[in-house]
């Protein structure tokens, strides 16, 4: 009975003992935070992450649904090869265009300097008495000189504006 | 021509190991058969040993490997393996995938042939195998803690294997390839296998490896890892140190540490890996002691202690496993929703802390036995200390605060499979069929030192401690509820001190190496600018006569240069003169 009541105390001592040992002084020495260990690195993978975009990342996609958006794209595709064809007529109609306009106002101002070029030969070939016979307008009467340039550029506009409209 | 191998028993350990790489090599299908047959042909390999059993390997005539050697310590080791094996295999059944089932078939082969090696070379071989297979375990849960775990477990024992390495080599020199005992003996060799096989042992400071590596395995890999590595360290340790006075206090301070470690502790499963730490310090205490009872008493601890603490962490894993929660605070009544689990969680639990009737009770009676026999009265008292700290914190806050004490939240809870149960079950039945017949159990221990445990002293001794230690718990059973934080362990030191020093070493290395890159490049430009251009020697030169002997300097002194030129030539003539002569 007395060895009952010996290791009873013993036993009741050794856990008091432990408790205080454990849940007081190791306790106060030894207990940390859950991300003890783990605050560095955690800080650092942070850095190291700051400038990923997660949204980035692909998802798995389903085969149905990867049918699906396959068609989509297809279509967005056609749809852009159709538009990218169109504009392409378009610009080259425009080229086709200029390159007209530019011919005819070559014509034109070749045109132009025949006749200037007949002009002054008539001009050289008749003679000195001839024009100072006629008499001679005042400045502010005459007729103002057109600019031939213009006149031959208002010719083309409407040549081409006739050729538009499909006259001859 | 003779073979350089004779055999003339199956090594069980290899069998073990040759399973582990079929599971590996072969499809998932056969795993479930694999994984039941190993432990299943290792232990009709087992049965067919006897004292007469080797496996020697010749290297040299000189040097041989014996891969085999049976005697009774060895015997009962493998014993229990094989059956712990079996147990093992059956929980992990309907869990594991096939690498890891094949790692821990192999695994359990490198620790079954560590305790038959019979020679240095060969049980350092097997060692290190073990550590490898060991870690792979522990990474096979393939979390991020894990690996991390892992590899500072890798780390750990790779200090350890090396120390121990190194020590046996110094043995080999000294006593030759044999297996002997250097207790007491203190020189350099003593020291190293110590330090090598403590790591295993996990003595403090070198046990923190094993709160940090358990827990993060999977629910398995914990009770694999659990019931082989540390108890291989205890054959070794019976091996090499029985009878190492010293021993006996550092047995005593680990058995009490762990306890307070675990009556700290939140996690479930490093709360168990403290306890396997102070149940490991009960038996190097019994083995330190020396005498027949403390040998007996180390191999049956370790042994009841493979059993019961297979129960504890197979209960634990279940919880894990069906909760998928760690932490005790995040439990609470689960006895109502998994009561198989309950009982035999309490059984084991008991039976760790020495409840009459049940395998810790056998065994503990001769720990204490073996104590008293050597004298050691304080150290005694420390064990008994620790089987309170176990009682509170295992038996009395486990069960409380998980099982049958009343629950904060209400938990969903998966079914447990079959076979998991089954090997709980078996397990506990164990358990009890020890405690209930200890005198069968005793006669397969190394000495055959054979007791009666069921004096009424001791038992009203075992009754006392119940209630004695019970008291306190109940009175602070506020201050007993674990709270949700880390303590910290031995780890400390190399987890942070050890890592800023290592963190500013690299950088002061990798600022050397930059130092030294400039200057060597600077170095190697100089010397080839003036390599590549004599001029720059005497255009350079803070020496007027050297610099007016440049030959780009029109107004140099003929004068000088033709004194400096036989000078030079007076000069190389004498020393000519002299070194001819």
């Amino acid at each position: 009975m007395i060895e009952f009541v010996k290791y009873i105390g013993i036993s009741f001592v050794s856990a008091a003992a432990l408790l205080i040992l454990s849940k007081i002084i190791m306790n106060f020495l030894l207990r940390r935070d859950l991300g003890y260990y783990e605050e560095k690195e955690a800080a650092q993978e942070s850095e190291l992450l700051k400038d990923v975009k997660v949204g980035t990342i692909e998802k798995p996609v389903k085969k149905s649904e990867k049918k699906s958006e396959d068609k989509a794209e297809k279509k967005e595709a056609e749809k852009k090869i159709e538009k990218s064809t169109e504009k392409n007529k378009q610009k080259t109609e425009n080229k086709k265009k200029t390159s007209q306009l530019t011919q005819t106002k070559k014509k034109n101002e070749s045109s132009d300097t025949k006749a200037r070029a007949n002009k002054a030969t008539k001009a050289k070939a008749s003679p000195k008495g001839k024009s100072s016979s006629k008499p001679r307008t005042p400045r502010a009467t005459r007729k103002p000189k057109t600019n031939r340039k213009t006149q031959s550029s208002s010719k083309a506009k409407n040549t081409t504006a006739k050729s538009r409209r499909g006259e001859k | 021509m003779t073979l350089p191998m004779t055999m003339n028993n199956i090594h069980p350990g290899i069998v073990m190991m040759a399973f582990g790489i079929l599971i590996l090599i072969l499809p998932e299908s056969f795993r479930k058969a694999l994984t039941l047959l190993a432990p299943i042909c290792a232990g009709v390999a087992f049965i067919s040993l006897n004292q007469k059993s080797n496996l020697v390997y010749a290297i040299t005539d000189n040097l041989k490997l014996d891969f085999l050697t049976v005697d009774r310590l060895a015997w009962a080791f493998v014993a229990i393996f094989c059956v712990i094996a079996m147990i093992n295999a059956i929980y992990s059944l309907p869990l594991v995938k096939k690498k890891e089932a094949g790692m821990s078939a192999f695994y359990v082969g490198t620790i079954i042939s560590v305790v038959l090696a019979g020679d240095a070379l060969s049980f350092i071989v097997f060692w290190e195998l073990s550590a490898i297979a060991s870690t792979y375990i522990i990474y096979s849960k393939h979390s991020r803690k894990a690996s991390r775990a892992s590899f500072r477990y890798l780390l750990v024992h790779a200090f350890g294997g090396n120390m121990l390495l190194v020590g046996l080599l110094l043995h080999m020199f000294h006593f030759g390839n044999e297996l002997t005992n250097i207790a007491n003996s203190y020189d350099a060799s003593f020291w190293l296998i110590l330090i090598g096989v403590g790591v295993n042992a996990a003595i403090p400071p070198l046990n923190s490896w094993l709160s940090d590596a358990y827990p993060e395995a999977s629910v398995t890999g914990t009770l694999y890892l659990g019931s082989f590595t540390t108890k291989a360290a205890i054959y070794a340790l019976i091996r090499f140190f029985a009878g190492t006075e010293m021993l006996v206090w550092v047995g005593a301070f680990m058995a009490v540490y762990a306890a307070c470690m675990a009556i700290m502790e939140n996690d479930i499963r490093r709360l168990l890996s403290f306890h396997i730490v102070s149940q490991l310090g009960m038996m190097i205490a019994a083995l330190a002691v020396g005498n027949k009872v403390g040998i007996d008493g180390a191999t049956a601890h370790a042994i009841t202690n493979i059993i019961f603490k297979g129960v504890l962490l197979m209960g634990a894993g279940a919880v894990v496993y069906a909760t998928g929660k760690n932490k005790i605070t995040e439990m609470g009544g689960l006895a109502k929703k998994m009561p198989i689990t309950a009982v035999c969680f309490l059984i084991s639990s008991l039976s760790i802390a020495g409840f009459p009737f049940l395998s810790g009770f056998a065994s503990k009676a001769l720990i204490m036995n073996s104590l008293h026999e050597g004298g050691y009265v304080i150290p005694g008292l420390l064990i008994t200390a620790a089987g309170v700290g176990t009682l509170l914190s295992i038996t009395l806050k486990i069960n409380y605060f998980v099982f049958f004490g009343k629950s904060e939240n209400d938990i969903e809870v998966k079914m447990i499979p079959l076979p998991m149960q089954v090997a709980m079950i078996i397990g506990t039945i164990m358990s009890i069929a020890i405690g209930v017949m200890p005198r069968y159990f005793y006669g397969l221990m190394p000495n055959n030192d054979i007791i009666n445990p069921f004096t009424m002293s001791h038992i009203l001794e075992y009754v006392a401690i119940f209630i004695g230690g019970s008291i306190p718990f109940f009175i602070y059973l506020k201050k007993m509820k674990p709270h949700d934080e880390i303590s910290i362990d031995f780890d400390w030191f190399y987890r942070k001190p050890l890592c800023y020093f290592t963190d500013v070493l690299s950088k002061g290395v990798y600022a050397f190496n930059l130092l030294c890159d400039r200057v060597s490049l600077s170095g190697v430009h100089y010397l080839g600018n003036h390599f590549g251009n004599p001029y720059l020697w005497t255009k350079k030169s803070s020496s007027t006569i050297i610099r007016s002997l440049s030959f780009e300097n029109e107004d140099r002194l003929i004068g000088t240069v033709i004194s400096e030129a036989v000078g030079t030539f007076v000069v190389i003539v004498i020393i000519a003169i002299f070194t001819f002569r």
